[in-house]
């Protein structure tokens, strides 16, 4: 190799600076994720002029029913009989089916039952003057529809603990109980006095009821652990049907949606007499 | 069909040597080979199907880019000088004495005919083989040979003068 060609080879070699090696490399992997979605769904999709108006209608569905769910997800004045309500216990049903661990199932039930309290605060507090007698029946079956299914999901939450018997998620429920608990007295509180203006004894039953499930729920964050086998042997029979009395005290006011349950209750209300 | 795997390989093989290029070719603009290297390169992502696997990647993607140029001049009303620029290659050579015989070599090769210029700097700048030549420019191999040793006469001589 003479001089000159060793001066040709040693002619200055640019590089690509790296913010235009960057946009060729989104452009191609944009390229690469069309092309790949394009073999996914195997019609030509994303280069078809009408397939890319489908994708991109379909985007916009999503994204329009996403936003709506969490909307109505997230808006607590969104109550029964409300058009997006639907959407919102679908959000839910979701959020129950995804927690895994026993811990995430008791929060996600008390949070529920919290919200179902919430919204039936809502519906207590429509004016009755300002609707016709079919409107005020129905507001009336949806508010005694929240309470039972925020009594139903405290006793889901309680059923829950004693399931796991672990006593970390016992432990955690216990210490967000104070605040919980304040919360779910204050929202009854206020139904029973708009229950109380308009004297109706049915929904101050139901909140009588819930009451009693939200203290019963509070006893058994409270409750000592359990006892050893040998020892839980010795204990008398009656004992042994007054802890099972007390276990389902935790389900009145759920019957209507629960037949099962009634007819445990009603076991339960037998086994009182029998102690009486 | 699935594009074949590979495309980002080759990709990240042949970046520099493609730019490099597009930037002796365009007066040593940057951002005119910037430009030129990404549509080369989509162009190469759309055509990726064509390419034989059996056959290298070099001589294929600089036909690409080749073509890309052409399609550019024409557009362009004008092949660009390489010394269109007067600071052509900036820091790209170390020293000013180096600096100044390097921008000679290039005024040189730019006086020679269109055949040779290209011969010599796709073997000496882009450091491709003769038969790679020969299949980017669609000639034997022997000819190629040939164009590039008359390339480098007719340059020495010019130096020389």
């Amino acid at each position: 190799m003479d001089n000159l060609e060793k001066k040709l080879n040693n002619l200055p070699q640019a590089k690509l600076r790296w913010s235009a090696d960057l946009k060729i490399r989104i452009k191609l992997y944009t390229f690469i994720i069309q092309r790949r979605l394009q073999v996914f769904f195997g019609w030509g999709l994303a280069n078809h002029h009408l397939g890319r108006r489908a994708l991109a209608l379909a985007t916009l569905v999503l994204l329009i029913f996403g936003s709506t769910s969490w909307y109505a997800y997230a808006n607590d004045s969104i109550t029964q009989g409300n058009a997006l309500y639907p959407l919102k216990r679908v959000v839910e049903t979701v959020k129950k089916q995804t927690a895994f661990t026993p811990d995430a199932k008791v929060k996600t039930h008390e949070q529920l039952s919290e919200r179902r309290l919430q919204e039936a605060v809502i519906l207590s507090q429509q004016a009755p003057a300002e609707q016709t007698t079919e409107q005020r029946q129905e507001i009336k079956e949806h508010l005694q529809k929240s309470i039972d299914e925020a009594v139903s999901e405290i006793s889901s939450a309680a059923q829950e603990v004693r399931a796991v018997d672990s006593k970390e998620v016992k432990r955690a429920a216990a210490e967000r109980l104070e605040e919980k608990e304040r919360r779910r007295v204050n929202y009854l509180e206020e139904i029973e006095k708009k229950a109380e203006e308009r004297q109706d004894e049915e929904l101050k039953e139901k909140i009588k009821g819930a009451k009693e499930a939200v203290k019963k729920y509070r006893e058994l964050l409270r409750e000592q652990p359990k006892r050893e086998p040998a020892e839980e042997n010795k204990k008398e029979d009656g004992t042994q049907e007054a802890a099972e009395q007390k276990t389902d005290g935790l389900k009145i006011n759920n019957n209507e949606q629960r037949p099962e349950r009634a007819i445990r209750r009603q076991s339960g209300q037998e086994l009182e007499q029998k102690n009486d | 069909m699935a594009k074949k795997p590979g495309f980002v390989f080759h990709y990240n093989q042949f970046k520099d040597k493609i730019y490099n290029y597009f930037w002796y070719r365009v007066g040593f603009d940057q951002k005119l080979a910037e430009d030129l290297t990404s549509e080369a390169w989509l162009k190469a992502w759309k055509n990726f199907d064509d390419f034989d696997d059996s056959r290298p990647f070099g001589p294929w993607i600089f036909t690409i880019a080749r073509h890309h140029l052409i399609n550019y001049y024409k557009i362009a009303g004008r092949e660009t000088s390489l010394t269109d620029k007067e600071d052509f290659f900036p820091a790209a050579a170390d020293g000013i004495e180096q600096r100044l015989e390097l921008e000679r070599i290039i005024k040189i090769i730019n006086s020679l005919e269109a055949a040779d210029k290209e011969a010599l700097l796709l073997r000496f700048v882009e450091g491709l083989g003769n038969a790679e030549i020969a299949v980017l420019l669609g000639k034997e191999e022997g000819a190629v040979r040939t164009q590039v040793s008359r390339g480098l006469a007719k340059l020495r001589k010019l130096i020389n003068q």
